[in-house]
C-alpha cells in the first residue's frame, strides 16, 4: 500500500517536472512545479522525513513559489512569448541523445549497492528517556511507533514527543549548529541584496537634486568650454527623455556640434 | 514501512534533475529557467531524502533543509535581478537582452 502510494506520487511528480518545463505560459510552469513540490513532499513523508514534509509545504510551495508567481505577475505579459527558431531537425537533436545514452546510464546505475539498515536501532532504557539515547536514534527510528514504545510506554505523555520533528530539532541545534548560523547570515545577506536590487533609483538623490548637481556642474566646467547654458528644468527633461533613447537604439541622439565660433 | 531500492532513489532524483536541466537550456524565458534550477534542486533533495531513509542517518535530511534555505535565498535574489532587468529592456527573454550594453 505504501509502495502503491509512493510510486503514485512519483509519476505525478515527474509528470508535473516535464510539465514545468514544456508550456508555454510561465504561470502554468510555476503551477506545476506547485503539483511537484507537494508531490515530493509525499514522497518525503512515506520516506520517514515528517519535518521535511511540512518544511516543503510550508517554505517550498507556499513561500517561494508564491514569490514566483508574484514575480511572474509583475513582469510578464499574458502572452508566451518564445517562438522556437531552430530548424525540427536541431530540436530533435537532445531528445535523440537521451533516448542513446539513458540505457547506458541506467546500466550504470543499477550496480548500486549499499548496506540499507533496515533494523532500527531501539534504545536501550525504558521511561524516563535519557537525551543520548535519543539522539542515536535515526530518522526512520525516531518515526517509528514500535521504537517510541519501546522508550517509553505507550501511556506516557511524552510518547507523542519522540518523533522525527523534535530530534531532528535536536540534531540540528546540537551537531548542526554552525551551518545553521551560517544559513541565517545567507538569509540576511539575501534579504539586503533584494532590498538594493528593487530600488527604482540607484542614487540616493532625488531626480531634482540630481538636475541640480549636473547644472551646477556644467556651470562650472563653463569657465573652460563652452556650454549650451542649460538650466537645471532643461537636465531634468533631457534626464527624462533618456529613457525613450533606449528603444530608439544607440546613437539616435547623436549631434554635430561645431567647435569652433561661426 | 516503505520498500525502495537505492537504484529507483536514484533513478527518479535523476530523471528529474536531467527533466530540469534540460528545460534551463532550451528555455528562453527567464523566470521558466529558474523554475528548472528549482526543479534541479528538488531532484537533489528527493535524492538525499531518499539515501537518508535507506541508510538510516541524519546527514541527508539536514543537508536538505540547508539546500531549501539556500535555493530561497536564490531565488530571492534570481527574482529580484529579473525585476530590475525587466525595468532597463522591459523583456525578459535571453535571447533578446543579450547585448550587454543596451
Amino acid at each position: 500500500m505504501v509502495n502503491i502510494l509512493f510510486w503514485v506520487f512519483a509519476v505525478i511528480a515527474i509528470a508535473g517536472s516535464v510539465l514545468a518545463t514544456t508550456l508555454r505560459q510561465p504561470v502554468h510552469c510555476a503551477l506545476s512545479l506547485v503539483t511537484t513540490l507537494f508531490a515530493l513532499s509525499v514522497m518525503y513523508l512515506l520516506l520517514s522525513a515528517e519535518f521535511l514534509f511540512a518544511v516543503q509545504i510550508f517554505i517550498y510551495a507556499g513561500g517561494i513559489m508564491v514569490l514566483y508567481l508574484f514575480v511572474i505577475f509583475l513582469v510578464e505579459p499574458l502572452r508566451g512569448q518564445e517562438i522556437a527558431t531552430e530548424p525540427r531537425m536541431h530540436r530533435l537533436v537532445g531528445p535523440a541523445v537521451v533516448l542513446v545514452f539513458s540505457p547506458v546510464l541506467i546500466y550504470a546505475l543499477s550496480g548500486i549497492k549499499i548496506a540499507p539498515r533496515h533494523e532500527v536501532k531501539a534504545p536501550q532504557s525504558v521511561a524516563p528517556i535519557k537525551l543520548e539515547e535519543v539522539l542515536q536514534l535515526g530518522p526512520r527510528g525516531a518515526s517509528d511507533p514500535a521504537v517510541r514504545k519501546a522508550i517509553v510506554g505507550a501511556n506516557d505523555p511524552s510518547f507523542r514527543d519522540i518523533g522525527n520533528t523534535k530530534v531532528f530539532g535536536l540534531k540540528l541545534f546540537t551537531k548542526y549548529l554552525f551551518p545553521f548560523e551560517i544559513v541565517s547570515v545567507v538569509l540576511l545577506v539575501a534579504m539586503l541584496g533584494a532590498i538594493v536590487l528593487g530600488r527604482k533609483r540607484f542614487s540616493s538623490y532625488s531626480e531634482e537634486e540630481e538636475a541640480q548637481m549636473l547644472a551646477e556642474a556644467h556651470y562650472h566646467t563653463s569657465r573652460i568650454a563652452p556650454f549650451s547654458g542649460e538650466t537645471a528644468a532643461e537636465i531634468l527633461a533631457e534626464l527624462r527623455s533618456d529613457d525613450e533613447r533606449q528603444h530608439k537604439g544607440p546613437g539616435s541622439d547623436f549631434k554635430v556640434v561645431p567647435d569652433y565660433e561661426e | 514501512m516503505l520498500e525502495v531500492t537505492p537504484f529507483q532513489i536514484v533513478i527518479l532524483s535523476g530523471l528529474m534533475f536531467f527533466i530540469g536541466l534540460v528545460g534551463f537550456i532550451r528555455r528562453s524565458n527567464l523566470i521558466v529557467m529558474l523554475i528548472a534550477l528549482e526543479l534541479m534542486f528538488n531532484a537533489v533533495n528527493l535524492n538525499f531524502v531518499g539515501f537518508s531513509y535507506l541508510l538510516d542517518d541524519w546527514n541527508g535530511q539536514m543537508f536538505t533543509i540547508f539546500i531549501i534555505s539556500i535555493a530561497a535565498c536564490e531565488a530571492v535574489i534570481g527574482l529580484g535581478i529579473i525585476i530590475a532587468l525587466y525595468r532597463h529592456a522591459a523583456n525578459v527573454e535571453v535571447d533578446e537582452v543579450s547585448l550587454l550594453r543596451w
